[in-house]
């Protein structure tokens, strides 16, 4: 049996179908999350940015036009509460991100680790636009159109991240040697 | 091609944890909470349709009109303009006049609110220690704030339809011009805090935790309102994605204390305290026009899209923004202007001049931008009341 369309459960959500609403959110929620978690740099505020863009996201589902795609309508969604949040508390990643991310990739390898490390030591706009990039596999395009820049923007930092990247591994490098 | 760091950084990236069970369960609940209800569905398409049948019997009135006003000759866009003239205020009702069929005026001073309409000459309702009230358009509904509480009333009946428990005492509510949703500033004890919710009372965001006490704006089409943040900025907030705008700070004003948006169009008029109003097109990025008028406590209020009015201390200023340069007329009143607000059809004022022994709150026509007295010229005192008021007319 074929599965339901993003658009079909929409319909039936808004009809008052739960099962529709719960299993749009199962279908859209670790990816959500994942890219709030990805603007943000931190688990504690990607749980409160991904639940609140899926209440928002929820509560204005009878104005969403079904025919258009849901998953990049959330997304906006998702990143717009991000760099509020972010703006708001101007919290933008420091240190104790990098100590989380450590513990939470404690089994993996030691240069996974370092370079995880060295992703979360990125100035914000730089690392947004490498983890949209390369943890989301979003193409360039949809980093501009999400982060409202133009795509020469999200080029230039995704180029001027790898090569903060490159930089970083080469001291690195040369520390060892 | 991709080089090696990149590959790395996608093996890498994609095997970052995910959400926590706990916290996806949290989120899921909260929004399937969220979903509205199928009659709250049915209700909005049943608004939609309304609306789009209003619009369409306004545009065909009014295109009619247009037509036998012209002799059936469509005016040109920017014709000649020739000598101007003003056709919007005509000379001021006559003493007897009452209200128009239909509107409503209603006044909240010293915690009470007294409605006025043309069957009813003031009535005051049950409710006391209000520190927050506003009418729906068209005043089917009224929302209250009092204690930590906002609680939604139907006015012809006095019935309450909904109760909100809220963190903080509300100190101002507004309802967006299509009645679907309220705009509110708490006081909690960190500062001022601004939400929005539904006209169902469901549905509660909040906006900011660090506002401003400054009445907050809706913007013409109900999906945005515009406050002012604890700092000073003015920010323009999306109610449907959640995008905040903040606003560049605009011809000086550091400490905007009542924001307007016009009835039409995206712009939004931001005042101070030293007589400074901006109007900043929040659409586009050009620079915002100044306007500078007397000094005091200002209070905003449009008659049209072009056409501004601006009180503060015991002046009325008229800026009509039309062309490159502003127009601009000042009256005097005979007292300090405390409230402000335009009649729904944008014809006539209420305004509330505070006295020493409290405010009065009268009916008239705007000023004149060219010609009429150098004073305004109230109509008949409809109400008196005791300490701070403010005014609406719905």
């Amino acid at each position: 049996m074929r599965a339901p369309t993003d658009g079909e459960l929409v319909v039936r959500a808004r009809q008052g179908s739960r099962d529709a609403a719960a299993e749009l959110f199962a279908r859209h929620w670790p990816r959500a999350w994942r890219m709030a978690r990805a603007v943000t740099g931190r688990r504690d505020m990607a749980d409160d940015v991904a639940q609140d863009a899926f209440e928002r996201a929820f509560a204005a589902l009878s104005r969403f036009d079904e025919r258009r795609p849901f998953e990049p309508w959330l997304n906006r969604i998702v990143v717009n509460r991000s760099l509020d949040l972010l703006r708001s508390e101007r919290r933008l990643v420091g240190i104790d991100s990098v100590e989380r991310l450590e513990g939470e990739w404690r089994d993996a390898a030691a240069e996974d680790r370092e370079l995880l490390q060295a992703v979360s030591g990125l100035s914000p706009q730089r690392r947004v636009a490498i983890v949209l990039r390369y943890g989301l596999g979003l193409p360039p395009a949809e980093i501009a159109e999400l982060l409202g820049l133009p795509v020469g923007t999200v080029h230039s930092r995704l180029a001027r991240g790898l090569d903060d990247l490159r930089g970083l591994e080469k001291e690195r490098d040369a520390e060892r040697a | 091609m991709p080089s090696e760091l990149e590959r790395r950084l996608e093996r890498v990236l994609a095997a970052a944890p995910g959400p926590d069970p706990v916290a996806s369960d949290r989120a899921r609940r909260a929004a399937l909470e969220a979903l509205p209800s199928p009659a709250d569905v049915r209700r909005t398409r049943r608004r939609r349709a309304a609306l789009l049948v209003a619009a369409c019997l306004a545009a065909f009135v009014s295109g009619g009109v247009t037509l036998a006003a012209t002799g059936a000759h469509l005016p040109v866009v920017n014709p000649d303009p020739g000598p101007q003239h003003d056709t919007r205020t005509g000379p001021p009702p006559p003493a007897s006049a009452g209200l128009p069929a239909g509107t409503s005026i209603w006044a909240v001073a010293g915690g009470r609110v007294t409605v006025i309409t043309k069957a009813t000459p003031a009535r005051a309702l049950p409710g006391r220690r209000i520190t927050a009230f506003a009418a729906s358009p068209g005043s089917l509904y009224a929302v209250e704030g009092r204690g930590a509480t906002l609680r939604a009333i139907e006015t012809r009946t006095q019935r309450v339809v909904w109760r909100r428990r809220l963190d903080g005492r509300p100190v101002a509510a507004v309802w967006s011009p299509f009645p679907i949703r309220i705009a509110y500033v708490l006081r909690t004890r960190a500062g001022f805090t601004v939400g929005d919710l539904w006209g169902t009372g469901t549905h509660r965001f909040t906006v900011d935790v660090h506002a401003a006490p400054v009445v907050p704006a809706w913007r013409w089409d109900s999906k945005a309102l515009a406050y002012v943040t604890a700092g000073g900025a003015v920010v323009v907030h999306d109610v449907i994605g959640g995008a905040n705008r903040v606003l560049p700070r605009a011809c000086g004003i550091h400490r905007p204390v009542a924001i307007a948006f016009a009835p039409a169009g995206e712009v939004l008029a931001v005042a101070d305290r030293a007589g400074r109003v901006a109007l900043v097109d929040t659409a586009a990025s050009h620079a915002p026009r100044c306007l500078t008028g007397p000094a005091g406590s200002p209070h905003l209020a449009w008659l049209g899209r072009d056409d501004l009015l601006a009180a503060a201390g015991s002046s009325l200023t008229r800026y009509a923004i039309a062309g490159p340069e502003a127009k601009a007329r000042t009256v005097a009143a005979s007292l300090p202007i405390a409230g402000l607000d335009v009649s729904p059809d944008r014809g006539r004022i209420a305004v509330l001049l505070r006295g020493p022994s409290g405010a009065t709150l009268v009916v008239t026509t705007p000023p004149r931008l060219h010609g009429g007295p150098p004073a305004l010229t109230p109509g008949p005192t409809l109400l008196r009341l005791r300490g701070p008021a403010q005014v609406q007319w719905r």
